[in-house]
């Protein structure tokens, strides 16, 4: 067990290490000098000269991602372009605003969608299974933002029960705080749910056709014991891993529900920055982002093997 | 006859809707005593499957008794509501299913499960649950059970899983087991130890047994009474002594045709050079590494292998799962590369055959394997599998091409019309029949036939087995027939090996090897061989009485002992 | 059994219809709409829906029915490109990794573990944040963005269907490593494959508007459904048809293709076959 923690936890370094070798790359690609950018004028050469110099842009390829790494390292993410200001305390804030929303969503969507999807299963092609599997087939089929304009339009505006735009954080004033998340957490979690829903209800089929559940049930079991004992375990091991990726895919993702309901996280940060150029700022939401996708992929690698102990590395 | 614990009376058993049913069991009828051992045998798909699960009402979804009624104990089970039927199902009846690798649940520790219904069932504390499974553990010939209870399914094999099942089931001591094929997806010789398991231990307690099987030998001397089953219908039944004296109908006779008749064919007489010869054959697979940076481990499949076959001759390669019998027939078929050793093809070196000497090869040396599922491709009609090999046949026309496949389908058995169907709407033995005539239509020399009769019904067996003689002598074939299972080439084999780990522990003529052996290994492997001996008007069942006899042990081989990796 | 079949039938109607749907509004739209999608009317900025305009127009006095129309072309158009562009650059190199494994295996897995290690959209918005905005920067990052999904399901069909005894068998017959591939493997692919391709166009089509909607897809004044809603958003209080139009057409394409995938999963699954 030990040694697959050691491993899996090691295995992970080299990803870390091409991610960063990737988006240093990415920004090498981009159009245009840093320097020039910075300046912002194209005229005063000799200051953009001075700056190259100053930024290592002179230097060869390796020298500048050796120096970037070792600021990286450091914690260093660079200063932006715009207001000159270190990126990664603004980055951090706003990783925050997106966690909060994403877990709290994520959680909620697994929360429905996971006994719902072995409900679906255990009645296989009865009426009960169509009418789950259908309704998912048409909530994976609205699009988070839409829906989130609607939800706006209606409970926003037309109802006025909630407020449409901005953000509390919790930690200042739970009342209000929630007030501002409900909105964005329901459109995510309809969004998510159906991805969920389905791999559970897949998963759950795959185990419920195996021997040991018709052996649970000759054993004189209930049907709820056996769903909850038998079929659970197996079947939540497979969704577990859509569950993280589906965390991780948002804490990038979520761009569209932040613009939507102007929240203050990373995925607006990151639109923003792309659309005033801010490379410094763009590289390091990129960065931060990747590292904790990976990160939560290796804790729900590392909580696999408590629902199927047969996992080896 | 004692009291009889399960009566099934004209039980008609329909799978689909209301409209148009259809019976997959057909008005049967058959008790079960107190404590008495009753087999069901038959084919797949005669019904024997459903009409035990039906006893449980545990049969599949879509299916349900149409009519008919099954008491247990004094009470009607058909109608019976599902909390009723919950109280007896573990309690009172306990089921075994075949594939020990699927019935136990890979995410529970062995003890959570065995105890899981002893404290449904009884109230028992945990304390108490682990101590009676610890019991039945030892009983089923685990020690260690303390220990065992802590452990996952995955850490056992397969015939100890089935141990495991066996003890979870009779935790309860339930007055009725059914065992639904609890071995066939064992190795022969842990075949016979789990039903002699069963027998012992379910006398111990008073259990009766309902017991599924498609291999008379296998539960004939260990069953009370039988009752055989063909396509949904129990043709016959009665006390095992009765139907084997005298069995009436023409399937009971399939079979015990199929079972051995302790016939042995002689050794090939004629001195004549070698078609094959093996020396020195050794392979070693890399295993996983414990730490990226630690050497990888290397187990040996096989270890200093030497073999000859003789034009004609059939060599029969017998091992239990692991034994590295496998790895040797495709090695010989150019599948597996040796990491040491040398294989010659009469006077041609083909140890490591160039691309372009394959395709020579492949004329020489065919394979057939062992799943006759997955050994065709379920996208390419029959005949065009048969007659892929004749693409590298440059002289034959398409229509030529076509016409040899033909031929060749029939020359195994299967009809012209069977060339334009998919592999999935074959039975396993029709499969079985393709698989031969793609490697036949190659007009090889040797054909390496790797267990090609394990996956099949006993009677099926006995046919493809029929089959592969004949085309033997039709088409002067050298057979490489590998086998976990000694009875099954006791009529095909004219020489014998045994392996063990990757060793040949025993070789010789079939004769000799049969009459008297001369490895413990090969005594086991004798002793569970079931064989008919007449008795007055009918037969005798007996197991071969085998002992190691001094008197008669022939040159003596060292037996080397496998040095740990 | 019959409620799966009556379900199967009735999704694969419904979604086919659906698509049928979008597909005819994208072929009107591109070459033959009710009036310009483009070209502003400024007499009748921001009109409800009216027998004239039966979707209302937006701020610059624009059809929102043509504009919906051709939204369908512009959208549908992108989607699908950008899972032929997964698909070829994914089944190619799952197809080499799995098959020939060694090296070539090494590479491609480390280059799409890579890829992947970015969650979602995120390498999308990098790669135009590079390219700029527009339709072949669109494709290019979302094609590159999907690629992985289809090199691991690829990998991984290659990788089982290799260790079965039926490759195997060809393998004895002398046939070629070439020959095995596309006569015994490449066929055992396609219904897995052909699933793949209907989830990857319902992501495609949503990750398209999504960045349209950002701001980073199609630009401004080609019509993209992402985009009619960006236009609507601020607007929306005044003119609720300009987000309500849009959003619909979204949802109809993707049920459709949705509906259509799950039908699709349905048929081709082995293991509903000969069931009784």
């Amino acid at each position: 067990m030990l040694r697959y923690v050691i491993l899996r936890c090691l295995a992970s370094i080299p990803t870390m290490f091409l991610v960063a070798v990737t988006v240093f790359v990415l920004m090498r690609l981009v159009p245009g000098d840093p320097a020039t950018l910075m300046v912002g004028d194209v005229t005063q050469v000799e200051r953009i000269e001075r700056l190259r110099e100053e930024m290592g842009l002179n230097d060869p390829l390796l020298v500048q991602f050796i120096a970037w790494m070792g600021a990286l390292l450091q914690g260093d993410f660079g200063t932006s372009f715009i207001n000159g200001a270190p990126v990664l305390p603004t980055l951090l804030d706003r990783f925050a605003v997106t966690a909060q929303v994403v877990a709290i969503s994520v959680l909620l969507a697994a929360v429905i969608a996971v006994p719902l999807g072995m409900i679906a299963a255990w009645r296989q092609n009865r009426s009960v299974d169509n009418v789950i599997v259908t309704t998912s087939i048409a909530a994976m089929s609205v699009p988070s933002f839409w829906i989130g304009l609607m939800l706006i339009l209606v409970f926003g505006i037309e109802l006025g029960w909630l407020p449409s735009v901005g953000y509390v954080s919790l930690t200042d004033d739970l009342t209000r705080g929630i007030m501002y998340l409900i909105m964005p957490v329901a459109a995510l979690v309809m969004a998510e749910l159906g991805t969920i829903l389905r791999m559970s209800r897949a998963a759950t089929i795959e185990v419920m056709r195996l021997d040991y559940i018709t052996h649970a049930r000759a054993k004189g079991l209930s049907e709820a014991d056996v769903l909850r004992r038998h079929a659970f375990p197996n079947a939540f091991a497979p969704t577990l891993t859509i569950i993280g990726l589906t965390l991780g895919a948002l804490l990038g993702g979520a761009a569209v529900i932040e613009t939507v309901f102007t929240l203050p996280g990373l995925g607006r940060h990151l639109i923003d920055a792309i659309s005033s150029r801010d490379y410094p700022v763009v590289q390091g939401v990129m960065l931060l982002v990747a590292l904790s996708y990976i990160l939560v992929n290796l804790i729900t690698d590392l909580l696999y093997p408590l629902f199927d102990p047969r996992v080896r590395l | 006859m004692k009291t009889a614990i399960l009566q099934m009376r004209d039980v008609t058993i329909a799978f689909g809707g209301r409209e148009w049913p259809t019976d997959v069991v057909t008005s049967a009828s058959l008790s079960v005593g107190a404590g008495e051992f009753h087999a069901i045998v038959g084919e797949s798909g005669s019904g024997k499957t459903m009409l035990a699960r039906a006893a449980l009402g545990l049969l599949p979804p879509g299916g349900r008794v149409r009519a008919g009624s099954i008491t247990f104990d004094g009470t009607e089970l058909v109608g019976l509501g599902s909390r009723s039927i919950r109280a007896l199902r573990g309690k009172k009846m306990g089921m075994v299913f075949q594939d020990p690798l699927t019935s136990l649940n890979p995410s529970m520790r062995i003890g959570a499960q065995m105890c899981e219904a002893t404290m449904l069932h009884e109230k028992l504390s945990v304390k108490d649950a682990q101590d009676r499974a610890i019991d039945m553990l030892a009983r089923v010939g685990i020690p260690h059970g303390a220990r065992a209870l802590g452990c996952y399914p995955h850490e056992f094999s397969g015939g100890m899983r089935q141990r495991i099942m066996i003890a979870s089931t009779l935790l309860l001591k339930p007055q009725l087991l059914i065992a639904d094929e609890p071995t066939t997806a064992l190795d022969a010789i842990v075949q016979a130890d789990i039903m002699d398991l069963i027998r012992d231990v379910t006398r111990d307690l008073g259990t009766a047994v309902l017991m599924i099987s498609h291999d008379l030998g296998l539960v004939a001397d260990r069953a009370d009474r039988v009752s055989v089953m063909d396509a949904g219908v129990i043709v016959e039944a009665g006390p095992v002594d009765d139907i084997l004296i005298e069995p009436r109908h023409a399937k009971t006779k399939a079979l015990l045709a199929a079972l051995p008749q302790g016939e042995v064919k002689p050794p090939q007489s004629a001195q004549v050079a070698p078609l094959l010869h093996v020396t020195g054959a050794h392979v070693s697979f890399a295993g996983r590494k414990p730490w990226p940076w630690a050497k990888a481990p290397h187990t040996h499949a096989l270890r200093d292998v030497d073999i000859t076959l003789c034009p004609g001759e059939t060599l029969a390669i017998v091992g239990a799962s692991g034994s590295g019998k496998t790895t040797l027939g495709r090695a010989i078929a150019g599948l597996q590369d040796l990491t040491s050793g040398r294989i010659q093809f009469g006077d041609a070196d083909i140890t490591h055959p160039l691309a372009s000497r394959r395709r020579e090869l492949a004329r020489e040396i065919q394979i057939v394997f062992q799943d006759p599922m997955g050994s065709l491709d379920p996208r390419v009609r029959v005949g065009d599998s048969v007659a892929e090999g004749l693409r590298h046949t440059k002289t034959l026309s398409r229509a030529d091409r076509r016409k040899k496949a033909l031929t060749t389908l029939t020359a195994c058995g299967l009809d012209e019309d069977f060339a334009a169907r998919f592999p999935h709407q074959l039975s396993g033995g029709q499969r079985q029949r393709v698989g031969i005539a793609r490697a036949l239509i190659m007009q090889p020399k040797i054909i390496v036939l790797d267990e090609p009769v394990s996956a099949l019904d006993v009677t099926v067996q006995a046919q493809v087995l029929d089959l592969l003689e004949r085309l033997q002598r039709d088409h002067d074939l050298s057979y490489i027939f590998i086998s976990h299972d000694l009875g099954v080439v006791e009529s095909i084999a004219n020489r014998v090996m045994v392996m063990e780990d990757g060793i040949v522990v025993e070789e010789g003529h079939a004769a000799e090897v049969f009459r008297a052996p001369q490895h413990p290994f090969t005594c086991r492997l004798l002793s569970i061989l079931p064989e008919l001996k007449p008795q007055g008007r009918g037969y005798r069942l007996v197991r071969r009485q085998t002992h190691l006899d001094p008197a008669t042990r022939r040159e003596e081989s060292p037996c080397p002992q496998p040095t740990t990796a | 059994m019959m409620a799966r079949l009556a379900r199967l039938r009735l999704n694969a109607l419904v979604g086919g219809t659906l698509l049928l749907i979008a597909l005819i509004a994208a072929l009107v739209g591109q070459f033959a709409p009710p009036s310009d999608p483009i070209k502003p009317d400024f007499l009748v900025l921001l009109q409800p829906p009216s027998w004239e305009h039966p979707f209302g127009t937006d701020q610059f006095g624009r059809d929102m029915l043509s504009r919906v129309l051709a939204g369908a072309w512009v959208s549908l158009y992108a989607a699908t490109l950008t899972v032929i562009v997964a698909f070829l650059l994914g089944t190619t190199l799952g197809a080499l990794a799995g098959f020939y494994g060694g090296w070539i295996d090494r590479g491609v897995s480390v280059v799409t573990e890579t890829l992947m290690a970015f969650p979602g959209l995120l390498l999308a918005l990098a790669i135009m944040a590079v390219m700029g905005a527009g339709l072949v920067p669109l494709v290019t990052a979302l094609g590159l963005a999907f690629a992985p999904s289809f090199v691991r399901v690829t990998r991984a069909l290659v990788l089982s269907l290799k260790e079965k005894e039926f490759v195997e068998a060809s393998r004895a017959l002398g046939n070629s490593q070439t020959y095995t591939l596309f006569r015994h493997i490449v066929p055992n692919c396609v219904s897995s494959l052909s699933v793949l391709c209907t989830t990857i166009l319902a992501l495609a089509l949503l990750a398209e508007s999504a960045l349209s909607f950002l701001g980073l897809g199609v630009q401004p004044p080609a019509p993209s459904w992402g985009g009619m809603l960006a236009d609507g958003r601020g607007v929306m209080v005044q003119a609720p048809w300009m987000v309500i139009f849009p959003g619909v057409a979204i949802f109809g394409a993707l049920l459709g293709i949705n509906l259509l995938g799950d039908a699709l999963r349905d048929w081709l699954d082995p293991r509903m076959e000969g069931e009784v």
